[in-house]
């Protein structure tokens, strides 16, 4: 398969999806469904190419000093989801550079459990858990929903 | 896949002169058939017949099996429960059709009620909504309401299951949500896994459970002359706690502003304009349980269909297209947790 750089996939993207043309369909009642939908993906390819692999990387680099310190929290409540969070922690830390969204898909796994662990501890929810997780998942969100049209 | 597309089921439609006559009476023939609306568990066609007669025909989808929309059969078994009961302007069921050789697909005919549908988040709609909202179908939108949750469950024994006592039937429905999302998941979810905790930490117990239509919003409804004529799309009818219907109709899904429930009524209003008709107190935590009950459900049935594409069991680009709003549907849910 002949690879196509990134510079021109965006190129050929934007040129099949000029936003008056796409407008116009999205506006006309008497356009499919399944073509509309087939331009909304187009539209969202073309702002994922040009957002690139790495567009999660400056969310990863703001959250994993915060996430770090989840294995600590959890440690006396739950101690082998204290271990698990860490390992996953330490995966992202390491791909942080080589492999932005494995590392970030890491980063969601340890907040998944994390959070599971807190509605299982009233303490862990008492000590702040919640919200502290919940401003990396929010930050990651955020990221995404920049991306997407 | 997912069966016939609207051009084949129309096609197929217009043909379907005979097996009518035969299973309707009179002269089945069909003068016309267009295409009303493809939603995710039907696509609605408005058929004409020669000898004057109106029909809706709603063709079932596959392409949303196991989200928990319900059968057909359930559906039909719903509308015949509640198209006799006044006060609920509901279509009559007229045919159900399990086979899928007449069509391609199985289908179900109704009879067809005045009045038109609107589409609430376009601009038009919204405007409309604001303006008929402020005269009688305002009101109205409560009363059918009120009369739907005074529907006597017997009348639905057999067609629906009993509901559990209590804490029961919330904890039954967060535990489906939960398996469901476990099931199709394709990665972590964080946003939902913490949403179903705070849900399981926080069951509603029901002390009178009602039939729940389990999607009264606007865009289901028709209208005419400034008047509710039509409540439709009754498969996620069930019975159940009343306050989900409330909750749902007060969603920030499905208004644009924050003043008006589903554009029409004053958000202020809806809760005490309900007590009034029904007697009915409404326990603000379980609007809480069930407004983000609901958006996880929504979140839930996304991650279904993006997984069904994913695998090449649906070929329907729709879904492909609205996996794309996966994110913001997460956002919504972690928007509602940081509410509560």
């Amino acid at each position: 398969m002949t690879e196509v750089p990134a510079a021109l996939a965006i190129a050929l993207v934007h040129d099949g999806l000029r936003e008056d043309v796409l407008g116009a369909v999205e506006h006309d009642r008497h356009a499919s469904s399944a073509l509309k939908a087939a331009l909304g993906i187009l539209r969202n390819v073309a702002s994922e190419l040009q957002a690139g692999e790495a567009w999660c990387a400056p969310v990863l680099a703001a959250a994993l000093p915060d996430a770090l310190r989840w294995p600590e929290a959890l440690r006396a409540a739950a101690p082998h989801a204290a271990a698990q969070v860490e390992r996953s922690l330490a995966q992202a830390s390491g791909l942080v550079e080589t492999d932005p969204p494995a590392a970030r898909t890491h980063l969601l796994h340890a907040a998944e459990r994390a959070l599971a662990e807190a509605w299982r501890h009233e303490e862990l929810r008492a000590q702040g858990l919640l919200t502290e997780v919940r401003r990396v998942v929010r930050a990651d969100l955020d990221a995404q929903v920049a991306r997407m049209r | 896949m997912s069966g016939p597309s609207a051009p084949q089921l129309r096609t197929r439609a217009l043909e379907l002169g005979p097996y009518l006559s035969a299973r309707l009476g009179g002269d089945g023939s069909v003068a016309d058939a267009r295409l009303a609306g493809e939603g995710m568990s039907d696509t609605t066609l408005l058929v004409d017949l020669r000898d004057g007669r109106e029909l809706v025909l709603r063709a079932h989808s596959t392409t949303v099996a196991g989200t928990g929309v319900e059968s057909p059969e359930r559906h039909f078994a719903v509308l015949r429960a509640v198209h006799p009961v006044a006060g609920v302007p509901s279509p009559e069921p007229l045919l159900l059709e399990s086979d899928p050789a007449p069509l391609g697909a199985p289908f179900m005919i109704i009879g067809r009620l005045p009045g038109r549908a609107v589409v609430p988040w376009s601009r038009e709609g919204c405007a409309f909504l604001r303006s008929t909202g402020a005269g009688p179908a305002g009101r109205e939108l409560l009363a059918i309401l009120a009369s739907i949750h005074a529907v006597d469950p017997a009348a639905l024994a057999g067609a629906l299951d009993p509901p559990p006592a209590g804490t029961a039937a919330a904890a039954q429905a967060v535990a489906r949500l939960r398996a469901a999302i476990e099931r199709d998941r394709d990665g972590p979810e964080p946003a939902l896994t913490d949403a179903l905790g705070w849900l399981e930490a926080h069951l509603p117990a029901c002390a009178q459970p009602a039939l729940v239509h389990g999607d009264y919003r606007a865009g289901n409804l028709l209208f005419d002359g400034g008047h509710i004529t039509g409540v439709l799309d009754w498969e996620f009818a069930h019975l159940g706690d009343p306050a989900r219907d409330i909750a749902w109709l007060m969603a920030a899904s499905n208004r644009v502003g924050d003043e008006l429930a589903c554009d029409m009524v004053p958000m202020g209003e809806v809760v005490e304009r309900y007590e009034g008709l029904t007697g009915r107190a409404v326990d603000p935590a379980a609007l809480t349980f069930w407004d983000l009950f609901m958006l996880v459900e929504n979140a839930a049935l996304w991650v279904r269909t993006t997984a069904s594409w994913r695998r090449g069991e649906v070929d329907d680009v729709r879904i492909a297209r609205w996996s794309y709003t996966l994110p913001r549907t997460r956002r919504l849910v972690l928007d509602a947790l940081e509410r509560t």
